[in-house]
């Protein structure tokens, strides 16, 4: 295979792994420049140093959740190009190469992948901050500082490169299960609702979910009448919210499942959910990363907003606040909304390999009645049915977590220990809704297309 | 059913010629063929590889274009429909039988054999289903309905393929070698199963094979060689039909 062609199958790894890059070198360019900024007028200061220093926590903390959002998408992006090459695969297996040796051809890949990615998404980021930190200058928020590219830039670099090697060596895994006689048989496709069984990690999963739980309830009685529920819950939070990711794979089929069914039982939406339940591990996947920016979103928008409630009307009618409140919502939801754009090049991506993948499936459904529309339908329900799940699993999860941060926080000294009603913005909730229906019309374009140009006659060769 | 009164037909095809590529890489899969077949037979179609047999199989079910010519399912002059009237076609008047990969991994067998019903947005009635319930009892495949296919062996999965080829009652089934993949004992199955389903329901079936024991269960065999039909027999024995091939093949 050519330097070209393997790379084909690796192009959305190589653009989530340049995303994250981009973004983690933005943010620390954009940091550093302040920093000179500042420290331009009034000289470097101790109490300065605290600030950069929460300010590159703050930064650290969204690069790493882009970056995790990224290595999920990767993996699944590495299972799919196995899955692609299993012919091949299984021939070399045939011919004496070791499973070993077929998969570190993966992780070679991962590597140049990383490489490529994160060196292009960390000069591009660098460009960006700075464009960023000038455009500030000319419009006068901000002092002329000499521009400079801070050494930081060089985190992003590595852990840009390293979590993308690590994807692909666990989304690889399936190299270790192609038999040598898949080479021979015209091998019918792997059983699948045949999950992994995996006691462990679900063990894991599940006492992270109650543990979490537990903390979140602690934290809000506690914070009744002490400051220190907040602590409690966030970590009850974390936990909890770790524990979800980790038994993904138990929750969102599950959901995938219950919201197919409101799709009618039509043949369309029938197929569609049975597609998305074929492969419970690779639809968690695909979503998962949806879940968890569509969570930090709302978490943000429903503490900030409910937050905003508490204000006598006078304070909230006061225009500066309002900007300044508009201000910090758009900067929070931005920084967070990076991951979902990364988790949406997964979910593109595991469409239109899906419809490859079934190119056999789709020309006997043709042979035997489906005409193309009826097809094309598929494969939108089939993404209608992703996207909602996990947007409906996200404003659930989003707003609890907001409600208990707001709940904690204010609980105490504002409702005299009383009850906080959660706020869940409506703007929040139309806009998700919007950029629902955008992913999904955008994720299933060229899916959809690919789809009706299968013929039916696909079916019959072999 | 007998061969003296003429048969009416189930598709006709009318001096069709199918042209693929342009010159000079141009290939004549089919060269102004004209066959019948005939409504209630089971009839096998032969030929060396690369003669044309998958071509005329697609051409007559709505699944590919004639370069010319006139194809007839039933009344029906197909070469004059576009594509969505040519799937609703196939929906109701064709089945299918291939070698392989014939059933929706996602469905379990049940949903497999109502699959045409459900494409057509159409409820089973009463009457269809004891149809289908006759069908399940017959091939066998009553404790299986719930299964998957990749819990079903291969003659399980021809038969499941089988039953939803019947479940409509089409004019026509095509079979591409629907026992290529199978051992002998599980294709003689398969093969009484097809030539019960002519006999016994007057179900038409038309059958691409290379296997001559195959094609001895057939009431008519054709032999397709470079795109044109050079010879045909009445229900024979193998041995018949494996020498008439041999005789064909040595002459051209
Ligand atoms: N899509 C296509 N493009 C170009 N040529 C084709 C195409 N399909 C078939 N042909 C050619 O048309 C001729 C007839 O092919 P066809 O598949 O009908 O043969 P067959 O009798 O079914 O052979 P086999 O027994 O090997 O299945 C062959 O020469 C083949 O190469
Ligand atoms: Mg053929």
């Amino acid at each position: 295979m050519s330097l070209g062609e393997t790379l084909r199958g690796h192009c959305p790894s190589i653009l989530v792994s340049a995303l994250g890059a981009a973004f983690g070198s933005c943010l620390l360019t954009t940091i550093a420049g302040l920093q000179s900024s500042i420290e331009g007028i009034f000289g470097p200061g101790a109490s300065f140093r605290t600030a950069v220093f929460l300010l590159h926590i703050v930064a650290g903390t969204f690069f790493g959740i882009a970056l995790f959002v990224g290595a999920i998408v990767t993996a699944n992006t590495f299972s799919a190009v196995v899955a692609g090459r299993v012919q091949t695969i299984a021939l070399y297996r045939l011919l004496g190469a070791s499973a070993q040796s077929q998969r570190r051809v993966f992780l070679r890949e991962g590597g140049m992948v990383g490489i490529i990615g994160a060196v292009t998404g960390v000069l591009v980021g660098i460009v960006l901050g700075l464009s960023l930190l000038a455009a500030l200058v000319a419009n006068g928020s901000l002092t002329a500082a000499p521009a400079s590219v801070p050494a930081t830039v060089a985190f992003p670099l590595v852990a840009g490169v390293v979590t993308t090697t690590a994807a692909a060596w666990v989304g690889s895994r399936a190299v270790l299960a192609v038999s040598p006689l898949q080479a021979i048989e015209a091998a019918q496709e792997a059983p699948f609702g045949a999950v992994r069984r995996r006691g462990i990690r679900t063990g894991v999963g599940f006492f992270f979910v109650i543990a979490g739980l537990l903390g979140l309830a602690l934290g809000v009685v506690v914070s009744l009448d002490n400051p220190n529920g907040l602590f409690i819950a966030m970590l009850g939070g974390m936990a909890s919210f770790t524990g979800f990711v980790i038994c993904a794979n138990l929750f969102i089929p599950r959901a995938l499942n219950l919201v197919g069914k409101l799709f009618g039982s039509g043949p369309e939406s029938r197929l569609a959910r049975a597609n998305s339940l074929r492969n419970p591990e690779r639809s968690t996947r695909a979503s998962i990363g949806i879940v968890i920016g569509v969570t930090l979103v709302t978490m943000f928008c429903v503490a900030l907003s409910s937050m905003n409630s508490f204000f006598t009307p006078e304070v909230q009618a006061d225009p500066d606040n309002v900007a300044a409140f508009q201000a910090m919502t758009a900067v929070a939801v931005g920084l967070v909304g990076f991951s979902v754009i990364i988790a949406a090049v997964g979910v593109v991506n595991d469409l239109s390999i899906s419809v490859l993948q079934r190119r056999r499936e789709i020309g006997l459904l043709r042979a035997l009645g489906f005409t193309g529309p009826q097809v094309q339908r598929t494969i939108v329900t089939e993404a209608a049915h992703m996207a909602i799940t996990s947007v409906l699993l996200g404003l659930l999860l989003g707003t609890t977590y907001g409600w208990v941060g707001v709940q904690c926080l204010y609980s105490r000294p504002m409702a005299g220990g009383g009850f906080v009603v959660p706020t869940v913005p409506p703007l929040l909730v139309a806009s998700l809704i919007a950029a629902t229906v955008v992913l999904t019309l955008a994720a299933v374009v060229v899916p959809a297309r690919t789809a009706t140009a299968v013929s039916p006659i696909d079916a019959l060769q072999r | 059913m007998t061969s003296t009164t003429p048969a009416r037909s189930a598709a006709q095809l009318t001096s069709v010629t199918k042209t693929f590529g342009v010159a000079p890489q141009e290939v004549q899969a089919l060269r102004a063929i004209t066959v019948s077949f005939n409504a209630g037979e089971f009839t096998a179609i032969m030929g060396p590889s690369g003669s044309g047999k998958s071509t005329l199989m697609h051409l007559t079910a709505g699944l590919d274009r004639a370069t010319s010519g006139q194809i007839l399912i039933g009344d029906t002059d197909i070469t004059a429909l576009d594509d969505a009237a040519l799937t609703v076609l196939r929906r109701r008047q064709i089945g299918f039988i291939f070698q392989s990969f014939n059933l929706v991994p996602t469905l379990d067998a049940m949903s497999n054999i109502a699959l045409p019903f459900e494409l057509d947005r159409r409820a089973i009635s009463p009457e269809e289903r004891s149809w289908i319930d006759r069908l399940v009892d017959e091939l066998g495949l009553r404790d299986r309905l719930t299964h998957r296919p990749h819990q079903l062996s291969g003659g399980q999965q021809q038969r499941v393929a089988i039953a939803r080829a019947l479940a409509t009652r089409p004019d026509l089934i095509f079979a591409d070698e629907p026992t290529g993949a199978l051992d002998s004992r599980t294709s003689r199955e398969v093969l009484t199963l097809l030539a019960d389903a002519s006999t016994k329901y007057g179900q038409s079936i038309a059958m691409v094979t290379h296997d001559p024991v195959a094609a001895s269960y057939a009431d008519r065999v054709l032999f397709i060689a470079d795109g044109q039909l050079v010879h045909e027999l009445r229900r024979s024995s193998a041995e018949e039909i494996s020498r008439a091939a041999l005789e064909l093949e040595t002459r051209s």
